[in-house]
């Protein structure tokens, strides 16, 4: 058994980072768009509740299916948004028929499905452990 | 939801340890003692067998499966 890895009590704040991505959107260098990503950071908001906890087979087993659920929805939810948006979305959107708009618009929804995974995964940890 | 009745209380009881002191015998945590009482978490076979070495019982005696 060991406790969990230090994890400090504002580190969510990191998320923050995240609004960088708008910089992105909006310049000439569409990979800054994945700084979305950085939401994903708030994700510690949930994983600080387990800092003083010991990290016993069921709390591992309990992260290992939360992980499985939040990463399965997230890839699925990317896909189905891609696939709507450069078809359908497209036709009735016309910022979204130029390629380079969409390629910022799969940089973005990737970005934040990532950051969706993560805080998905660590809210169903919590979720999965504390239920009654 | 795991299939088992669970004798873990009456056991532990018995040998007049709390769940805390329990959970640190076999090194889990006093909730996780808690959901074994009420069946509501499958044991892995390591942490079975620490239980029944530190309350001096057998397994079966332990989490009773239905047939």
């Amino acid at each position: 058994m060991k406790k969990q890895k230090k994890i400090r009590k504002y580190e969510w704040l990191l998320g923050f980072l995240g609004f960088a991505g708008l910089y992105g959107m909006f310049d000439n260098n569409p990979p800054e768009i994945l700084f979305f990503a950085f939401f994903g950071f708030f994700s510690r908001f949930w994983d600080y509740k387990f800092q003083n906890e010991i990290e016993d087979e069921r709390l591992i087993e309990n992260r290992y299916r939360a992980t499985s659920v939040a990463f399965k929805s997230s890839f699925s939810i990317v896909l189905l948004i891609i696939a709507v948006g450069c078809t359908i979305l497209r036709a009735l959107v016309k910022p979204l028929r130029s390629l380079e708009n969409q390629y910022k618009f799969i940089l973005a929804v990737i970005a934040f499905g990532f950051a969706f995974a993560m805080l998905l995964t660590s809210y169903l940890t919590y979720r999965f452990d504390k239920k009654d | 939801m795991p299939e088992y009745k669970s004798n873990l209380k009456e056991y532990r009881i018995k040998m007049n340890l709390t769940q805390e002191e329990l959970a640190n015998i076999v090194g889990v945590r006093r909730e996780t003692i808690g959901r074994l009482e009420n069946a509501q978490y499958n044991p892995s076979l390591k942490l079975a067998v620490d239980i029944a070495k530190a309350l001096h019982v057998s397994i079966e005696k332990l989490f009773v499966f239905d047939e």
